[in-house]
């Protein structure tokens, strides 16, 4: 059944409402009266395509939506995110960020569909876990799952700098976006956007390795929120607490650090007193001297260790004392040595740049991933070359890069000439 | 007197009115005494060439083209049908199309996309040659006028299926 004026005002004053804006704020954007605004939510005045396009990529809502027979803003991720998240419903930049995003990704999930892409897209896994009673709880879940995922996707014991590419393997969109200091990352899911990740640009490489394997984690559980903002103050939460418990385990597996460790010389496994049976009854004897720490860690060797996952210092130190290879005091003692560990970790980063270029990357390869699917429903006719070219333009692609793309799909279609349409 | 109940109205995309802006003919569209010439907003924001927007803006000033905003619900929701397919300004044109059984003023039948959602609406089409033929019709344009756009449009990269009017009208 269609909607009418009055229905269609109140669905638009529910989406300002669960964005957070106030009709002012609304009447700013869209360059009208307030009374303008007072009038659309209640049906009075209808709101005009241009007014609803504007509002659509700025609370990042599909318009389509709007007209259902059914409607519930609870069934959009924005939407679902900034109810759970009142805090994020007051920052405006953020709801920005998250709008674009959710605009992309939507863009992105209807190409799929369009050209029948997601006919073979399996869903990732999921883990309908019991909800943990306690921290203690969550760290477990976290612990067991990150093993259970290194070992079903076969990643082995080693680093993971291909991290964001691994995510997206499993059907996950991942980007990067300038978000407040105190957001590490965020996630949303819901039919129209897929399931996708938005990590901090503006926090480091190790720190942003970490978020991209912190959200992963909570859309392997906490898929039905339909979105998380991860910030820094929610730590002591237990599902925050899962998460970053599968972020480090994941990062930096158990095994993975023994082997690194052993390698570097720095193995528990090399016992101080070796006996070696010769055969004649007696026993050849040989040791070693003792170190301070029983693994003897020294800054650098952490320094190193976190440089080949990928991970913070901070990180890797606390790994290394969840994994009782270092004590409490230990760690204490290595944390205040975090400047000369910095200053050798730039030494390695200039020595080995391979980590260097996957955020630059990262970044502009779910935009390249836009274009190609745009490329494909073009060519299969099933969007217009005007829809194309939005689409590029949302990707940040010019209009000259585009025209030699096209060029090379429109090559037939360019040497036939118009032929006269006048309507009979 | 013109006899306004035989008027067509005409639902403009932005391929067209480049066209005529660029040979600086938009008069035409506002010489035909059957047709009456509508621009969406959305259309009009996709003119983004200054020298061609500049003489959009007058023509609509003038009234020979009549500035369109869509407020109608049903028009709203085709449009946010469309949206994910087509253009915004495409998808304005088919919204009126369809709902208003309005022509659509376009030069994109080519487009697979596009030609397949105008065949399965069962929209009428009118574009550049069409318009030019129908000015020579009306006595509004010369042939060799016709032909002297028709060459313009071809240095933009804009061809026609026919060497000349003449062989349209003869």
């Amino acid at each position: 059944m269609a909607i009418d004026l009055k229905e269609l005002g109140s669905r638009l004053r529910r989406v300002r409402e669960s964005r957070g804006y106030t009709q002012e704020e609304v009447a700013e954007l869209l360059g009208i009266p307030r009374s303008s605004v007072v009038q659309i939510e209640s049906g009075n005045r209808s709101v005009d395509s241009l007014e609803l396009m504007k509002l659509s990529e700025a609370f990042g809502f599909d318009p389509k939506d709007l007209f259902a027979d059914e409607f519930s803003e609870q069934r959009d991720s924005v939407t679902a995110l900034f109810r759970a998240e009142p805090q994020a419903a007051t920052d405006k930049k953020l709801i920005q960020a998250i709008s674009k995003w959710s605009g992309l990704c939507r863009q992105f999930t209807s190409l799929e569909k369009l050209i029948g892409a997601d006919r073979g897209l399996v869903p990732p896994v999921r883990y309908d876990m019991l909800e943990p009673r306690n921290k203690w709880e969550a760290i477990q879940q976290g612990t067991a799952v990150a093993e259970q995922e290194r070992s079903r996707l076969k990643l082995g014991t080693g680093p993971l700098p291909e991290l964001p590419e691994i995510i997206e393997s499993q059907g996950v969109r991942v980007g990067l976006l300038p978000l407040d200091d105190s957001i590490s990352g965020l996630f949303l899911a819901d039919d129209n956007i897929g399931l996708t990740i938005l990590v901090n640009s503006r926090h480091s490489d190790q720190r942003q390795l970490f978020s991209y394997a912190h959200e992963y984690c909570h859309l392997l559980f906490d898929r039905q929120k339909k979105g998380i903002v991860s910030r820094l103050e929610n730590r002591e939460d237990q599902t925050e607490a899962r998460a970053n418990s599968f972020a480090a385990v994941f990062l930096m597996p158990e095994g993975g650090i023994r082997e690194f460790l052993s390698g570097v010389g720095k193995s528990q496994d090399v016992p101080t007193l070796q006996e070696v049976y010769d055969e004649e009854g007696g026993a050849v004897r040989a040791q070693r001297r003792g170190s301070s720490l029983p693994y003897g860690l020294q800054f650098y060797d952490v320094a190193h260790l976190a440089f080949y996952f990928g991970v913070s210092y901070e990180s890797a130190l606390w790994r290394l004392k969840s994994l009782q290879i270092i004590s409490e005091e230990e760690r204490g003692s290595l944390a205040q040595k975090q400047t000369a560990a910095t200053a050798f970790r730039k030494v390695l980063v200039e020595r080995f740049a391979r980590h260097r270029d996957r955020f630059a990357k990262q970044e502009s390869a779910f935009q390249h991933k836009l274009l190609s699917m745009a490329l494909e429903a073009f060519r299969l006719g099933e969007i217009s070359k005007s829809r194309l070219k939005e689409v590029a333009s949302n990707a940040d692609v010019s209009n000259g890069e585009l025209n030699a793309l096209l060029a090379g799909i429109e090559v037939e279609a360019a040497s036939i000439g118009e032929e006269v349409r006048i309507p009979s | 007197m013109v006899d306004q109940s035989k008027l067509l109205d005409v639902c403009t995309d932005s391929c067209v009115l480049i066209n005529f802006a660029h040979v600086s003919r938009l008069d035409l569209l506002g010489q035909m005494s059957d047709l009456v010439f509508h621009v969406p907003e959305e259309v009009i924001n996709e003119i983004s060439e200054p020298t061609q927007a500049k003489k959009l803006e007058a023509a609509i000033k003038d009234g020979t083209l009549h500035a369109l905003k869509i407020v109608d619900v049903e028009e709203l929701r085709l449009m946010a049908e469309y949206a994910a397919m087509f253009g915004k300004g495409e998808s304005a044109c088919l919204a009126v199309g369809v709902q208003r059984r309005w022509i659509i003023g376009t030069d994109e039948t080519k487009d697979r996309r596009l030609s397949r959602e105008i065949a399965a609406r069962g929209i009428k089409v009118i574009n550049t040659p069409g318009i030019l033929l129908k000015s020579i019709r009306h006595g509004i344009l010369s042939v060799e006028a016709a032909d002297l756009i028709k060459a313009e449009l071809e240095t933009k990269k804009f061809k026609m299926s026919f060497n000349s009017f003449r062989e349209l009208v003869e």
